[in-house]
Order: structure tokens, then sequence, then C-alpha cells
């Protein structure tokens, strides 16, 4: 037990670490940008004293220490700035757009395991066949392409050649159905690299698991060869699945913008791209940092469940996760 | 060397991989003598042209030929990604062995720094720079480099353990052989093969995040001809002409496909043990 | 042999070879065997010898390189080698049962010991009720003894030591009550009490329920403590079989002779220069002609290279594939 907490908490200091550095870049970062940065915000034609009133407001004229202290003072008590242009907090414009995020990452997921790995299963259960080489081929294609390249060419296909779905935006005042119709395509151009992914690992730790001892066991037992694959293999195959999946969720935030400036959604990603073209680098801050802090946070956590799924890192700590 | 490109053709996917690559690679080399027209040629008269004789691959929203720009637009794929993987590959050497034989203390900061960067997804933390700094050909180098300095970081630190304390080292060392010595004659040969593999492995990725960039306006400047401007243009314009974005995609699609499945096939050819996902 | 029990399991003439990089390899030549209801009957030899490949012969489960399995295997009278693979599996567990070398890696670590145990009961027995099942687990987990077992079999195989392991694994194997449990090397991951406790509660189940066990292990001494019948195997032969009694007070068999004196000196004086048998186990994809053990044994003679010896009579139920073998002079002792 004590083992196990000390896991814990040597993990927990990590992730504060690293969130500390981040923030550090990305504190430092500003320092490097070109011009002042009270005038880039207010545009070339505004007053001296604007200026000046937004240069304190910011603490432009601090010292850097007192800068950084600022900062990180700042961001530990939630509060991200406030935004120049609308007079808005920032951490509400994040939260405003955060769950069109988390909502198309989560179906991105969904779809990548709903799919990824059943093929990974099937290539298993059926290694070195024909089934086994196309799902393979199919994998690494997924994994190649670009998922803007798969977005801009699923609104081709689908809504300009097709004309199927509905595919542009959300629908702020639409139902559940006429969200999850539009979740669709963005979702699976996002999906599309983790199906192959997925795929691929569940079928090589799956090999792995059903060459070992346990596994003949069961046979001996008599124990039907769908519950020894779909029950006791797979479970041990979702050990390192499950790593990869919170590194995938973390990845997918920061590919989602593509997906959201391709299909119109509002979203973190989209909230950056639109701070990025008006120079608004506060809230290109404030956004990357949200994006870095779901990441290592999800990492995080993915790491923690590790011992809920494998009771015996309970007892080892850390060192028995396969990370591929 | 023959041998590995003998085993590379010889898997069929490999075969498709290596044969794709140098498509790319020559379309790289010989842009000037393939290419129909002056990448930067505006013909507004003949704008959203579909493919013709005289513009194979058709023409974009300023009259230029798609072709010539994607041909161009090779070299500028390529060229990002081999330099800042060159570049990623000797600082994550030099950084990996650094920290093999550093006390552990400061080994400790180096690989906190490796996690530090790596907690930045790549795409992010490109972003995050370039919005702050400004778009730039090297700028986009350099951070892509950065991001992957871990990548090969973390494999040179874990070789150069392995190897530190190898019986064939220890008997130089008591030949007096000096660490230098060591490190340049036996450590860095034998770290960089592992790494050679991981480099080519990055190329698609790297690719992906230039044109990714690139397409969401912050990468190489226009009107430089790189694959994500030419998307993006695509896309803005696909109810004018679709011919930018699919052939756009196209180059990218074949381009990345190519160097993932040769990446692979290499791998596979020198050392399995290297399978890491993603 | 005239009135013999009935037999439960029938081996003849069972030969099984794999594909190896080297060719084919054959892991068993001509293996018969025959096991009486209630008995337990060892099988000894050095690894190699084929004894684990018999083992999973019986349950068919055998590796993806199996090249050939012919000859006759028949429990009860029904044919395992001819069994649809569904019939097969649906006899595995139910009627054959087995349990594995290492504890340690035989057991699921990702599940309890209660769904473990739960799975096992429920292809067997569809109607049982999961508190059913649940409670014929812990009784049986209670009979192995495993201390607490209502509260234990809630826990997963890394929190037992591997005896405990072992317990649970011959608990699982016996759940179904089988007719025949084949043991491969059950003990040989462990140290020697707990291996005493292992062997003794094999002895104590057999006694009570009746269970027929194969006992698979390359000791000497614990086939001689533990089993009613002995099967002597080199490089994929039986060369002797018998009764244990009269097996180990007349080996017949220079390979058997020469197995007993290492063990005898293992034993005697450990840090003493052991007796070992000089020589190989030869190559099984290439198999020499003549008897299997000639190139290692004492007492060749020029006949032993040029033809494979049969098995021959060396007391009643006692035989031995060797030329030197003859009958015993006295005439055979009465049953008992």
């Amino acid at each position: 037990m004590s083992d196990t907490m000390r896991y814990v908490i040597s993990r927990i200091i990590t992730t504060v670490l690293v969130l500390f550095g981040a923030m550090l870049v990305l504190f430092s970062l500003t320092l490097f940008v070109p011009g002042d940065p009270a005038r880039v915000l207010l545009g070339p034609r505004a007053s001296p004293e604007a200026l000046q009133a937004l240069s304190e407001r910011m603490g432009l004229d601090l010292p850097i220490y007192a800068q950084v202290g600022r900062f990180f003072g700042n961001v530990l008590r939630g509060d991200l700035g406030v935004d120049v242009i609308s007079g808005r907090p920032i951490l509400n414009m994040v939260m405003d757009v955060l769950p069109y995020t988390i909502a198309l990452t989560f179906a991105a997921i969904g779809i990548a395991v709903a799919i990824g790995v059943p093929l990974g299963c099937y290539a298993a259960t059926h290694p070195n066949t024909v089934g086994d080489r196309i799902t393979a081929v199919i994998s690494v294609g997924f994994i190649a392409i670009p998922n803007f390249v798969v977005a801009i060419y699923l609104v081709l296909i689908f809504s300009i050649w097709l004309n199927w779905f509905p595919v542009l935006g959300v629908s702020r005042t639409g139902g559940f159905w006429d969200q999850l119709v539009r979740l669709v395509l963005p979702a699976t151009s996002l999906a599309l690299g983790w199906i192959g992914y997925i795929a691929r690992l569940v079928r090589s730790s799956l090999l792995e698991v059903l060459n070992e001892n346990f596994i003949r066991t069961s046979r001996a037992y008599g124990i039907s060869e769908n519950r020894i694959v779909y029950k006791y293999a797979l479970k041990n195959a979702a050990i390192p699945t499950v790593a990869i999946l919170g590194l995938g969720v973390g990845r997918l935030l920061g590919g989602a913008i593509f997906a959201e400036i391709i299909f119109a959604r509002p979203g973190i990603g989209s909230l950056i791209y639109a701070a990025i073209n008006t120079r608004n680098y506060p809230v290109v801050q404030a956004g990357v940092l949200v994006v870095v802090f779901l990441f290592v946070v999800t990492n995080l956590l993915v790491d923690l469940s590790y011992s809920k799924l494998d009771p015996r890192m309970s007892r080892r700590g850390g060192t028995g996760g396969r990370m591929p | 060397m023959t041998a590995t490109l003998a085993r590379i053709w010889g898997s069929g996917t490999g075969r498709l991989g290596l044969v794709l690559v140098v498509l790319v690679v020559l379309g790289a080399l010989l842009a000037p003598l393939i290419a129909p027209h002056d990448p930067n040629q505006i013909a507004v008269m003949n704008r959203f042209s579909g493919p013709t004789l005289q513009n194979p691959l058709g023409t974009d929203q300023l009259g230029r030929d798609i072709f010539s720009r994607l041909l161009y637009g090779t070299r500028i794929a390529l060229g990002v990604s081999i330099l800042s993987i060159l570049i990623a590959f000797v600082a994550g050497l030099l950084l990996g062995i650094a920290a093999a034989y550093l006390p552990p203390r400061l080994e400790r900061v180096i690989l906190i720094i490796f996690d530090i960067i790596s907690s930045f997804p790549s795409l992010v933390l490109a972003l995050a720079v370039v919005a702050l700094l400004g778009p730039g050909l090297w700028k986009i180098i350099l951070i892509v480099s950065v991001t992957l300095v871990p990548h090969f970081g973390r494999v040179a630190r874990a070789q150069t353990l392995a190897l530190k304390n190898s019986p064939f080292l220890e008997a130089e060392r008591v030949l007096g052989a000096s660490p230098a010595r060591l490190v340049l004659v036996h450590i860095v040969p034998n770290v960089s093969g592992p790494l050679v593999v991981l480099a080519s492995m990055d190329i698609p990725v790297v690719i992906a995040i230039e044109a990714g960039l690139s397409f969401l306006g912050v990468g190489v400047p226009p009107p430089s001809p790189s694959w994500g401007t030419l998307l993006n243009d695509g896309y803005a314009y696909l109810d004018q002409s679709i011919w930018m974005a699919v052939f756009a995609g196209l180059a990218l699609t074949i381009a990345t496909l190519g160097f993932t499945l040769f990446g692979e096939a290499l791998r596979d050819a020198v050392d399995p043990k290297l399978r890491t996902e993603p | 042999m005239s009135n013999a029990p009935p037999s439960l399991l029938t081996v003849r003439d069972l030969s099984v070879s794999f594909a190896t990089t080297r060719g084919e390899a054959k892991v068993l030549r001509g293996v018969s065997l025959d096991m009486a209801r209630g008995q337990i009957v060892g099988v000894v030899g050095e690894s190699g010898s084929g004894k684990s490949t018999l083992a999973t012969a019986l349950l068919r489960l055998m590796p993806g390189n199996l090249l050939r399995m012919t000859g006759e295997m028949a429990l009860d009278g029904t044919d395992l080698l001819t069994l649809s693979p569904a019939r097969m599996r649906a006899l595995r567990g139910a009627r054959i049962s087995m349990i594995f070398q290492d504890p340690m890696s035989a057991l699921n670590p990702v599940f309890s010991i209660r769904t473990l145990m739960t799975d096992v009961q429920r292809a067997k027995t569809p109607g049982a009720s999961r508190a059913q099942m649940h409670a014929r687990a812990v009784a049986m987990l209670d009979k192995v003894g495993i201390p607490d077992a209502a509260e234990r079999i809630r826990d997963y195989p890394h929190q037992f030591s591997g005896g405990m392991r072992q317990r649970i694994m011959i608990a699982m194997a016996l759940l179904t009550e089988p007719d025949l449990l084949i043991a491969d090397e059950p003990t040989t991951a462990l140290d020697v009490t707990i291996e005493a406790q292992i062997v003794r509660l094999l002895e104590a189940l057999r006694d009570n329920t009746g269970v027929s066990i194969l006992f698979i292990s390359h000791s000497l001494g614990l086939v001689a403590e533990l089993c009613d019948q002995v099967v002597v195997m080199y490089a994929g032969t039986v060369v002797e079989s018998g009764p244990a009694d009269a097996l180990f007070a007349r080996p017949a068999h220079p390979y058997t002779q020469a197995l007993l004196a290492c063990e005898q000196s293992t034993r005697d004086q450990s840090d003493a220069k052991l007796v070992v048998i000089p020589g190989e186990v030869p190559d099984l994809t290439r198999v020499p002609t003549g008897c299997i053990f000639a190139g290692r044994c004492a007492h060749v003679m020029p006949e032993c290279r040029a033809q494979v010896p049969a098995l021959r009579s060396a007391g009643p139920g006692h035989r031995a594939a060797c030329f030197l073998v003859q009958a015993p002079s006295q005439p055979p002792e009465a049953a008992p």
C-alpha cells in the first residue's frame, strides 16, 4: 500500500514540475514577442494613455521576475487574464468552448476504440491470413495520412460530392440528434489515425498475451475460445492500449484544431486559431496552457488508472506497465 | 546497405514505400526540369482551371499551375523535415549521451526537460511559438527540431546506458582509452544506428506538422508553395474548384504514406525491437 | 494382467512431431500407456524426454507448429484423437483437467480467483447460479487447504504464494470433477516442504474423490513416493514401465538404473561429485537407428545400434525396452 502511495505521489510531483516548466516556457515566449505587446493588441492608432493603461494592467512595466511571479500567481488562482478585445475573462471564453472540444475528442476516441479494437482482435485471431494483411495495410494507411487531409477529403466526399451530412458548424439551437450528426465527420477525421494505432496495438499485445501460460491454463479447463480471447486475453491486452489512449486524448486535443477549423466548429482549437489571426497573444497563451494542462493531467490519470486495470501494479508500483 | 534495401524491397509494403519515397525525392530534385511552369507565375485569366494539357493538375485562384507548385512544394516538405530532424538528431544524441554520463542529479534535470517538451503536443507547441514570435521558415525548422529532441534523446540515453558497462568498453577502459575516445569511437556510432531508424520514421510526422502549420497560415510564408498553403487555398476556394484541395491532399498522402511505409520497413529490416507506437 | 481393472486411459503407439527450423522433430515416437481408474501413474524422464508433450497431447493443446499426431488415445472408450474440436473442448475441464508447472505464470494475473473459478464452472454446469458456483468454489478452495477461503477468493493470483497458487490451480482443476487429472511437474517451481504438502494433497484428493492422476515429474523420488504405476521416458519413447515398487526395486533398463544412481548420489552426498549420465540426449530431428539410449548406455552391444529393442517383460506388468532384459526366473507373485 505504501508503495502505491509513493508511486502516486512521485507521479503527481513530476506532473506538477512539468506543468510549471510548461508555464515557464509559455511565459518566456511572451518576452520574445516582437514589438510592444500592448501596441500589438491595441493596434497602431491607440492613444498613448490607453497603451500606458494596458501596459500597467498586463504588468509589462514590472521587472521580469515580478512578471513571472504575477503570471504564476494568476494562473494558480485560475485567473487567465481578461481579453482586451471583448473585455471578458479569458477563462470564461475557454470554458465556453471547452465542452465542444471535449465532446469531439471523446467522440473520436469512441469511434477509434469501436472500430480499432475489433479490427485488432480479428487480426490477432487470424494471424498471417489475407484478412490480417489487409488490416495491417489499412492501419498503416490510416496512421500515415494527416488528419487535416482526411478532414478535407471527408468534406469533399460527403458534403460536396454526395451532399449527405450537414457538415459545417454545430447547431447551438438544434437538438441532440442534430449535434450528433454534425459530430460524425469531424470526429471521424480525428479517429482514423487512432483506429490504425489501436488495431495494431491490440493485435500485437493480444498475440503476445495469447502465448502466455495462463491462456493455456484456460484452454486446459475447457473455457471457450471466445471467452478466452474477448474476456481473458483482451483485459490483459487492454493495459498497454489504455496507455496509448491516454496519449491519444492529449494529441487529439491538439489535432482537434484542424477539425474545428475545417468543419467550422467552436472549440479550443478554433479559439486559439482566431486569437493567432488577431495577434491576441494572451488568449493564445491561455488556450495553449489549457491544452497542455488537459494533456498532462490526462496522462497522469491514465497512469494512475493502470493500478485499477492491472492488480499487480498496486504491489509493484510503476514498473510493470508494458508501454510499447 | 544493399542487404537492408533488399529486405525493404522484399516486403510488399516496404516496396510500395520505397517507390513512393523515390518518386517524392526525384520530384524535389528535378522540380525545375519537370515543372511545366514557374510555380509563382500568375495568370489571372486562367484561374480555377481544371486539369488540361497545359496545366496537368489545373490552376489555383491566381492562375498558377498546381502541378508546378506541388513539385516545388516537395522541396519545402523535404527540406524542412530533413533539416529539423538533422538538428534534433545531433542535439538528442549529445543530450542523451550526456545524460547517461552525467551525475544522476543532472541526468534528472535533462529528463525533466524532455518531459516538459513532450508535455506539449508538438503541433500545439509549434503553434504557440509561431503565433507569438511570427512565422518564418527557420523558426519552424527550429521549433520542430526542439519538439523532436526528447524522442532522440531518450533512445540515445537508453542505448548509451546499455553500452556503457558492456565488457568491450570495459576492456578499452582498462587498456587506457580516454573517455572522449570511448564516446566518439564506440558510443556515437553504436547509438546512431537506432537513431537513424527513428529519424526515418519522423519524416512523415514532420511533413505533416509543416503542412499543418502552413495550412493554419502560420507556417512557411507565401508565396512559397508549401503543400499546407496549397491545401488551405484549395479549402478556401472549394466552391470554385475542387482540384487544388484534391491534389494537394494527394501529394501529402503520397509523401506521408511513402515515408511511413519506408520507415517501418527500414525498422523491421534493421532492428525490430525499436517498435514504438505512436 | 488378465483381471486388471477396466482401463480409464489407453494410449497406443502415439507419435507426435513438430516443424522446427532444423526439420521435423519427432518428439514422441510410439508411446503406449495404460491407466486404471483411481490410479496415480507417474511419468518420469529428463527434460526433453517428451513427458510434457505427452501431457499436452492428451488434451490436444498443441502449439501451432504441430506437424503430425498419430496413434490412438482413448479416455473411457472415447477416441480423443478424432474428436471434433468443439467436443474436445467440452471434454477438457469436464473429464480431463490439468495443472501446470509454474503456478506463477499459469493463473491470469488480472482476474480474481473468484472470476477464474466461476468461469471454469460456467461452461460445464450451465444451470448453476452465481451463488451456487461461488459456494462450490469456496468449498473446493477449502478442500485443497486455502485458509480463510471465503475471504481470499476475492484476491488476485499475485497475492498468494507459489504453493498456495498451485493449490488454487488444483482446486480449479477439480471443480468440475474430472476423471483424469494431469499434473505436469506441479512441484518443480516450489521448495521442498511445499512440494511435500502438494504431493500429500494430491494423494488425499485421489483417496477422497477417486480422481486418477497422471503425475509428470523428473524426480524419481517423488514418483516412488506417490505413484502406483511408473512410466520412464527417454527421448520421446517409453523405455520402461511397471508397478512402482517392482520398478524401483529392480530397475530393468540401463537408463532407469542410471537415473536412479544419479538421484541417489544427489541425495546422499549433496556436495560431493555427482554421478551423471555421460553424453547428451539425442537430437530429435535426427533420430538414430537402433536403441535411442545406445549412445549413452554403459552396456551397449552391437545389436543395440542395429535395431530398436521392443518392450520385453521384466516381471508382472513390468516391461523394459532393452535386449538385456530377461523375465525374472521366480514365478510371478500373487496379486495382492
